[in-house]
């Protein structure tokens, strides 16, 4: 077996904030082969967009990392911003949440498409223009030679998503983080946009990092995925696997609070109770603890372990682990 | 020229027409007059001067005399050099003012601008502190103190310039520009450093890095825009201002730049003097104005429509 395209040890992410230093990020490690699709999934806060800043290296300025990431076995955390800058575009790249504010209203969106591939290939505007038309077109906006002219307040949300996409597929990413790329879109554009980034990702043996906080999507979308809560990994396994048997209680409370195919209409979501800790003041044992409804006395110990499967494809953080089979 | 720039036009003319009429009154309205201060002048000469200048004549009179001349072009007569029409005097002082002023404006841009950038990029930083401190200065030390310190390290004590005069050498130029230049500096580096210090938080910014954009990119394509507008928005009357003159640097360094006159007219109740001044500077504003808001529209692609 080769070795992953992108390997995360123990990553842990630390902010600098007014109130002193705050642990946003702890003890993360996942894999992700090429090609492949894992789902990074969790509430807000959780830490799933500090851990994909971590990754690009765009952390805000005090950050504190530590861990190991290996990018197709280079140490990320050891190689220089110059080298890191490098790497943004070819190596990796990103799609942000919110695509009305991530384009930037100044210029238009052919130069910023443009100028990814004269960064990275050295490109003249000319050949870039030429191939940002293309690959506006791949991404299956119309008229793309009218919207290489355009500037970001002329498109709708989609259409923007779309741009957004096509720029951070420009230079051929092997890895693509994309933070929770449909958020802000309507449904049937969500739709749209993900079949667009599992086109891609097939096409161009792309690897993909999907985050989010919708499990409907991740079912569909996701060959494995990571649940993130208050800053830790407390599941991960195969998709289908997850899903329906969850062995941590957080992931088994997650899925209850969604409407399923047969809630009836009215009825109140099994929402979950209590708020995620604090950062400054976690939890000594299972950060989850004092929301669960399974808690029990040694839950509190602290030297809570990531345990595993026997074949270590399926992990949970938990003393009292769901049945596997029940 | 578009059309939307045509009706900007149009509409200063009122505006010119009320800073006009405003001034005009109020000048009246000081007391005083422009024969007060002649010396041994009898009854008979004041009253044959006062004649010679309209004064004689009822105020709305000589308002509608005043712009009956203005229609064409003429500023009418100075009352304290009589051999001169205002048209000369101005015309006389205004390639100093706004020479000067110009170069002051635009090393208020350049300099400003660079240090807000080095500010801005390291917030916090031992630069950013130094860049604060200095902008602190700049817009707290008044003309008067700069300009005085300025001759007397650099002209007195040094002897590199000279400490004033108009001999048509650039030597002669350098001081007063630095003189007129240092707040603009200042506060084109404060501006410049707190806007771009906000851009630099912004998703798109992000986005640019994301990208893998070396840092020049970064800033001077995708941030620099939202960055100069308002830098822009004080540099338009700033340039009014200054290409018309500063009384106080023209005075020390003895320039015969419009600032000076401009002074001693109000002084003399010189009020044909002061008119034309203050319509050259409302023209001034008015077309500055202008000029910043197609800058805008240029710089930001919303604004275009």
């Amino acid at each position: 077996m080769s070795a992953p395209l992108l390997q995360v040890e123990s990553l842990a992410v630390r902010l600098q904030t007014a109130q002193g230093e705050r642990a946003v990020v702890d003890d993360l490690s996942f894999a992700i082969d090429a090609g492949e699709t894992l789902a990074l999934v969790g509430e807000s806060g959780s830490g799933k967009s500090q851990t994909a800043l971590a990754l690009m290296g765009l952390s805000a300025r005090g950050a504190r990392l530590g861990g190991r990431m290996l990018f197709d076995g280079e140490d990320l955390l050891s190689a220089s911003a110059e080298r890191r800058r490098q790497l943004r575009g070819p190596a990796m790249a990103m799609v942000f949440q919110d695509p009305m504010s991530s384009l930037n209203p100044y210029l238009s969106v052919g130069l910023q498409l443009a100028e990814v591939l004269e960064t990275h290939r050295g490109a003249t505007r000319g050949q870039a223009l030429a191939e940002a038309e293309c690959a506006l077109d791949a991404v299956g906006l119309s008229a793309p030679r009218t919207r290489l002219a355009q500037y970001p307040h002329e498109l709708s949300g989609g259409m923007r998503q779309r741009v957004m996409i096509a720029m951070a597929m420009l230079a051929r990413p092997r890895l693509l983080i994309a933070d929770e790329p449909t958020t802000a879109l309507d449904p049937t554009v969500q739709r749209q946009i993900l079949r667009l980034l599992e086109r891609l990702r097939r096409e161009q043996r792309m690897a993909l990092l999907f985050i989010t906080h919708d499990l409907g999507l991740v079912a569909e979308h996701c060959e494995r995925v990571l649940v993130m809560y208050a800053g830790q990994v407390v599941e991960s396994g195969a998709t289908a696997q997850l899903l329906r048997r969850p062995r941590h209680p957080y992931t088994a409370a997650l899925l209850n609070a969604r409407p399923g195919a047969g809630t009836r209409p009215g009825t109140p979501l099994a929402a979950l109770p209590g708020q995620p800790p604090d950062p400054r003041q976690m939890p000594p044992g299972c950060r989850f603890e004092p929301r669960c409804a399974l808690r029990q006395a040694d839950c509190r110990d602290p030297g809570l372990l990531w345990q595993s499967d026997a074949q270590g494809s399926r992990g949970w953080r938990c003393r009292h682990p769901l049945a596997s089979r029940g | 020229m578009s059309a939307s720039t045509l009706r900007r036009l149009a509409q200063a003319v009122p505006s010119l027409f009320v800073l006009l009429t405003l001034t005009f009154f109020m000048l009246r309205v000081a007391p005083g007059g422009p024969f007060d201060t002649e010396e041994g002048i009898t009854p008979q000469t004041r009253a044959q001067l006062e004649a010679a200048y309209d004064l004689d004549q009822p105020l709305s009179t000589q308002y509608l005399r005043y712009l009956l001349r203005l229609l064409r072009g003429d500023l009418g007569p100075s009352y304290q050099y009589p051999d001169r029409s205002v048209n000369e005097i101005i015309g006389a002082g205004l390639p100093v003012s706004a020479t000067l002023g110009s170069l002051a404006i635009v090393t208020g841009l350049l300099l400003g601008l660079s240090l807000g950038v080095a500010a801005a990029r390291r917030r916090d930083g031992a630069v950013d502190r130094l860049v604060q401190g200095f902008a602190l200065l700049g817009v707290s030390i008044p003309q008067f103190v700069s300009a005085p310190l300025l001759i007397l390290v650099f002209a007195v004590g040094l002897r590199w310039l000279p400490a004033g005069g108009w001999n048509g050498h650039a030597a002669d130029w350098l001081l007063p520009v630095i003189a007129l230049a240092l707040p603009h500096v200042a506060i084109v580096a404060r501006l410049s450093r707190n806007a771009l210090g906000d851009v630099l938080q912004a998703p798109y910014i992000r986005t640019a890095r994301a990208k893998g954009l070396p840092e020049r990119l970064v800033i001077w394509r995708h941030a620099m825009r939202p960055t100069l507008l308002p830098v822009l928005s004080y540099l338009g009357p700033a340039a009014a201002a200054t290409l018309t003159g500063s009384v106080v640097v023209e005075q020390i360094f003895g320039l015969p730049g419009v600032g000076r006159y401009f002074v001693q007219g109000a002084f003399n109740r010189d009020y044909g003097l002061v008119l034309g001044v203050v319509l050259l500077y409302g023209t001034l504003i008015v077309l500055f104005n202008l000029i910043v808001d197609l800058l805008y529209a240029r710089l930001d692609p919303r604004l275009r429509a």
